[in-house]
């Protein structure tokens, strides 16, 4: 899922950090009231909670976009935003449906949540006719994943990404400073031109910095691509692959020579920290990171860290992490008024106008696909140095693999997987063990 | 000495006629605490049993699989660890939180200098949330800049251990965080050394006790409630521990550190509520044998005076 | 008797009380000092040099923080919920005790169970019933919901440890009160519970600083800036600050302060209300 990235990330430490939490427990009916609407001299009014707000990293492109909303339907529409932290924020939704509560527009929520309990519960709206009205927006939306939010009965609930935001890898130029076109080698020629280059690992929280190279070496070894993508239809729980196997004995030579100090037992956070803080000369990341490259943040640079020598790409092959084949950031709660319904659709028109879109990217880095970007847009986007790297590798030939902690049982990724990693790096475990650890907890997890 | 106590202790028998002319004043104070009881905790608690028996993914409704959850428990690969770990953190709450506990009690109690101090210093860890502390020590047992090793190093240049991602240290490093922080104990000692009559000490002074013997014969004694109350709270505390271990090593590396809980919050990542209700009814079971036995070895319905 | 074993005896045991003393004081306050230490410190040094001092020292990021956020307002609130959650449940919770504690009737060690087990019901299954009872009172998004969910989770902690303090009080005293012509309640209250103060004032910090703490279902059942708790406040912030250590500590600093002033503050009042608790006789 393309939601698959720093919030991916906090999304798990919610889910774990939260104290023994989560819950839905009973059912909840459809129907009810959404929340908080009102009409006032004939603007429709609607409140949404929206954990993309206050300090988060999404609420600096995401609060200023509403805004841009009511500017533009003054006379018609306004949103206001509810600002609720991001660890919770599952939950609250969850709670919220039960008592038929759901804001008109619902900022996605569990996945495994939407997909069993919230869409068959006929907790959403069908945006289908919706969407075959709208042309200009239906056809802005990656085709895979509009196949995957669209039903068998042709329903179509999650509204599909227009965007896809590949995730690759960063070097910093001024510790690490190839000479050849990264582009044209493959994964084990890049390894041997890394040599003995520090890498920034994370093995905390869900060990998601690990999890993105593995993916990486996974989709580099034969068959291992189709492997990973079998995941999007059922859930893999066995690990004893060869493509597996060998992509892990790779990783457990780069822990074991390559990574960074205080790699394992490093979050996420403490991941990006030593790429920069010069302790790590490449991490494999997201286009999001590009934010934590510019001048502006550069409060958190230390060790003569530089982000302008910052260059990145995608993996070798032309392959980008990132599953295609997802939900959507947004969906309509079926108990909106009409009007209220109106204002989403309306909304979701909005946000997926090109300009919109187009800022959106600037903004937080990715690609739009089926979108004819603007000379404007090219000329903005060359200017962060990273953006346009990952932009010029991401063509019509790029292949996309989902990462795999997406593709496993939720316990196996949240929990499972960064336990069983320290055992890698120390050598407690050889890579077929620890493949053998990884399925025999895929297979607890999927008994009943 | 032991006669004084014995002497004092309490008699079992039947409810005298003034406990009975009592009983609706007794039923009216503990009607609020029911109230709140079965405001907050009576469904959850009957729902916990209930679907125990069950499969079920917390939406659509239960279907009876009789002992299928506890089977998987049994048979899951943390259950064993998860069980091993519980006992030894209980030993350790048990005689060294408790023990440690009980005796800055003691020294408190002869009021040495600075005591105030400590006493007050004592509590800053308990003001201070699960979540900040871990992270607390998640830096302070850092390998690269953690102040343990960087302290080591002093004496042991090449010194490297990952004390929360390596066995067999991760089990100490998540024990570390609670074991010495045993401020509630020492409150609730001192609360009740304070509470021993003067001339109970006193009597023994004359008889000759002193020192050890005073401590040994009665003042340990008379604090065998709040000692066995110690006990009772830093285990069922070791039960029901998640913080402590999700947000440092989440029950790594491998399953050193797993607990009931850690799996409980697995479960239900994964949807099985029926199979996590079955781990909560498993720490409910292990919670009521603790507060059984506790009870008994303190004599605890029993008072002394 | 030999004096002089005497006296080394009582120099080791001076020389040991010190040591426990002087460990208590550096395990406990030694995590604290440190992170404000950090706080002030660049990225570079705390990574570099962990046990060095600040090589400057600025407020700048504190500054920023304070502007940012209502503060005060998240302070009354959590000083609210935590201060009349604990108020109400050493109430309740100490007359539950008491009867436990002094009485026997029927059904004393089934209502005695199943206070104790509540300390295990998981979180997970009490969210959905806490949550629409406080829909249902009215009282989502309202700081006082989240009081009156406060007051329960304290239950079985403060009878624990209530009960245990009525038991150490001597029936000879409730007799005697008995035969003065004190009623039930006039025995409750103007005999033991003054005499329980130090059981009183354990449970009420330890329920206090719980909730004081709480994040989960403060965050759940609140949406207001106006309604918000500190733990929420810097829940906020800390998860965005994680890539700076320096930011991460200065944000942990105000996570922690508030809590240890106030502390610092009332405790002088409290540790003497209950070291005047003697019993004489």
């Amino acid at each position: 899922m393309s939601i698959t990235r720093r919030n991916f990330v906090k999304t798990s430490i919610a889910a774990a950090g939260t104290a023994v939490t989560a819950g839905l427990v009973g059912c909840g009916g459809g129907g009810g009231q959404g929340e908080g609407s009102q009409q006032a001299g004939g603007v429709v009014e609607i409140t949404i909670p929206s954990y993309k707000t206050g300090e988060n990293v999404g609420a600096v492109f995401f609060e200023p976009q509403v805004e841009r909303f009511n500017e533009k339907y003054a006379d018609k529409y306004h949103i206001t935003l509810e600002s609720v932290p991001q660890d919770g924020f599952n939950d609250r939704l969850k709670q919220l449906a039960q008592q038929n509560q759901l804001p008109v527009l619902v900022q996605g929520g569990d996945i495994d949540w939407q997909t069993d309990i919230a869409f068959p519960q006929g907790l959403a709206y069908d945006i289908s006719g919706w969407l075959n009205d709208h042309p200009e927006v239906k056809d802005l939306v990656l085709d895979d994943a509009l196949a995957y939010c669209t039903n068998d009965d042709g329903t179509v609930y999650s509204m599909p990404l227009p965007t896809v935001r590949p995730t690759g890898y960063y070097w910093n130029t001024a510790m690490w400073d190839p000479q050849v076109d990264l582009s044209t080698l493959s994964m084990d020629e890049l390894l041997a031109e890394i040599g003995d280059q520090k890498i920034a690992f994370s093995t905390a929280e869900n060990g998601w910095v690990c999890s993105l190279f593995l993916t990486a070496l996974v989709a580099a070894e034969e068959g291992g691509a189709d492997w990973l993508r079998g995941g999007v239809e059922e859930k893999i729980v066995d690990f004893n692959q060869p493509a597996f196997i060998s992509a892990v004995t790779t990783l457990q030579q780069l822990l074991q020579n390559n990574a960074a100090p205080n790699s394992v037992g490093a979050t996420y956070a403490d991941a990006e920290n030593a790429f920069l803080s010069s302790q790590a000369a490449i991490i494999s990341n997201g286009p999001w990171m590009s934010s934590s490259l510019d001048e502006a943040n550069s409060a958190n640079w230390s060790n003569g860290f530089d982000g302008a020598n910052v260059h990145a790409a995608l993996w070798p092959g032309q392959m980008g992490i990132a599953n295609t084949s997802s939900l959507g950031e947004w969906w309509i709660s079926a108990a909106a008024s009409d009007e209220e319904k109106q204002l989403a659709e309306d909304f979701l028109a909005f946000v997926y106008s090109p300009e919109e879109i187009e800022a959106f990217l600037l903004a937080e880095g990715g690609d739009a696909p089926k979108l004819t970007y603007s000379e404007n847009f090219k000329e903005e986007q060359a200017k962060t140095q990273t953006l346009a790297d990952l932009s010029a590798d991401t063509t019509a030939e790029t292949e996309f693999v989902p990462c795999i902690l997406d593709m496993i049982p939720a316990s196996v990724a949240n929990s499972d997987f960064g336990r069983e990693l320290p055992q890698l790096a120390n050598g407690t475990y050889t890579p077929e063990q620890f493949a053998q650890a990884l399925t025999d907890a895929a297979q607890e997890a999927s008994l009943a | 000495m032991k006669s004084v106590a014995a002497s004092l202790r309490g008699r079992r028998s039947r409810p005298t006629s003034l406990e009975r002319n009592n009983y609706k004043w007794v039923y009216l104070f503990l009607l609020p605490t029911l109230i709140v009881f079965v405001m907050f905790y009576a469904a959850p608690i009957i729902q916990v049993f209930l679907t125990s028996f069950t499969t079920w993914n917390g939406f659509t409704d239960p279907v009876f699989s009789g002992l299928q959850n506890y089977v998987n428990l049994v048979n899951s690969r943390g259950f064993l660890l998860a069980m091993q770990n519980l006992l030894y953190w209980s030993l350790l709450a048990t005689f060294v939180h408790v023990g440690f506990g009980v005796l800055v009690a003691f020294v408190l109690f002869q009021k040495p200098h600075g005591w105030k101090l400590a006493r007050a210093v004592f509590m800053i860890p308990n003001v201070i949330s699960a979540a900040a502390w871990a992270m607390i020590y998640r830096f302070f047992f850092n390998n690269d800049f953690g102040v343990l090793n960087t302290v080591i190093r002093f004496v042991i240049p090449d010194f490297t251990v990952q004390w929360f991602y390596e066995s067999p240290w991760a089990f100490w490093a998540v024990a570390f965080t609670w074991m010495f922080y045993a401020v509630i104990v020492t409150l609730v000692v001192l609360g009740d050394l304070m509470n021993i009559p003067a001339e109970l000490a006193e009597a023994a002074r004359i008889d000759g006790a002193s020192g050890w013997r005073l401590i040994r014969d009665i003042q340990l004694p008379l604090c065998r409630s709040s000692i066995g109350t110690s006990v009772i709270v830093s285990v069922t505390a070791r039960i029901a521990m998640y913080e402590q271990i999700a947000l440092t090593t989440a029950g790594g590396p491998g399953n050193d550190t797993m607990s009931l809980s850690i799996m409980l919050v697995n479960g239900i990542m994964d949807y099985r509520y029926g199979y996590a209700n079955a781990i909560g009814v498993v720490m409910f079971v292990i919670g009521l044998v603790v507060l059984a036995l506790i009870n008994r070895a303190f004599r605890m319905d029993e008072s002394d005076l | 008797m030999n004096t002089k074993g005497i006296d080394v005896k009582r120099v080791l045991t001076r020389a040991f009380m010190y040591f426990v003393i002087v460990f208590v004081i550096v395990i406990s306050a030694y995590p604290i000092i440190w992170v404000i230490m950090s706080a002030f410190k660049t990225n570079g040094e705390i990574l570099g040099s962990p046990l060095a001092l600040p090589s400057s020292v600025s407020f700048d990021v504190f500054a920023d923080l304070f502007q940012n956020y209502n503060f005060p307002q998240y302070f009354l609130n959590s000083l609210l919920a935590a201060g009349v959650s604990t108020a109400v449940s050493l109430l309740i919770y100490a007359m539950s005790a008491y009867v436990l504690a002094k009485f026997r009737f029927p059904g004393r060690n089934l209502i005695f169970v199943l206070f104790t087990i509540t300390l295990l019901v998981p979180a997970h299954s009490k969210t959905q019933p806490i949550f629409s009872l406080i829909m249902n009172l009215g009282l989502y998004d309202s700081i006082w919901g989240v009081t009156l969910v406060y007051v329960s989770v304290g239950m079985a902690m403060s009878i624990f440890i209530l009960r245990s303090g009525f038991m150490a009080i001597p029936k000879s005293l409730d007799e005697a009160a008995t035969i003065d012509g004190a009623g039930f309640f006039r025995t409750f209250w103007t005999i033991n519970v003054p005499l329980a103060k130090s059981a009183l004032t354990t449970a009420g910090i330890l329920m206090f600083l719980g909730n004081w703490n709480e994040y989960y279902f403060a965050s759940l059942l609140t949406v207001s800036d106006s309604q918000r708790t500190l733990p929420i406040a810097l829940a906020f912030f800390t998860s965005e600050f994680s890539y700076n250590y320096t930011q991460l500590f200065a944000a942990l600093a105000i996570v922690i302060l508030p809590g240890v002033i106030l502390y610092a503050l009332a405790q002088e009042k409290v540790q003497a209300s209950v070291a005047a608790t003697g019993i004489k006789g």
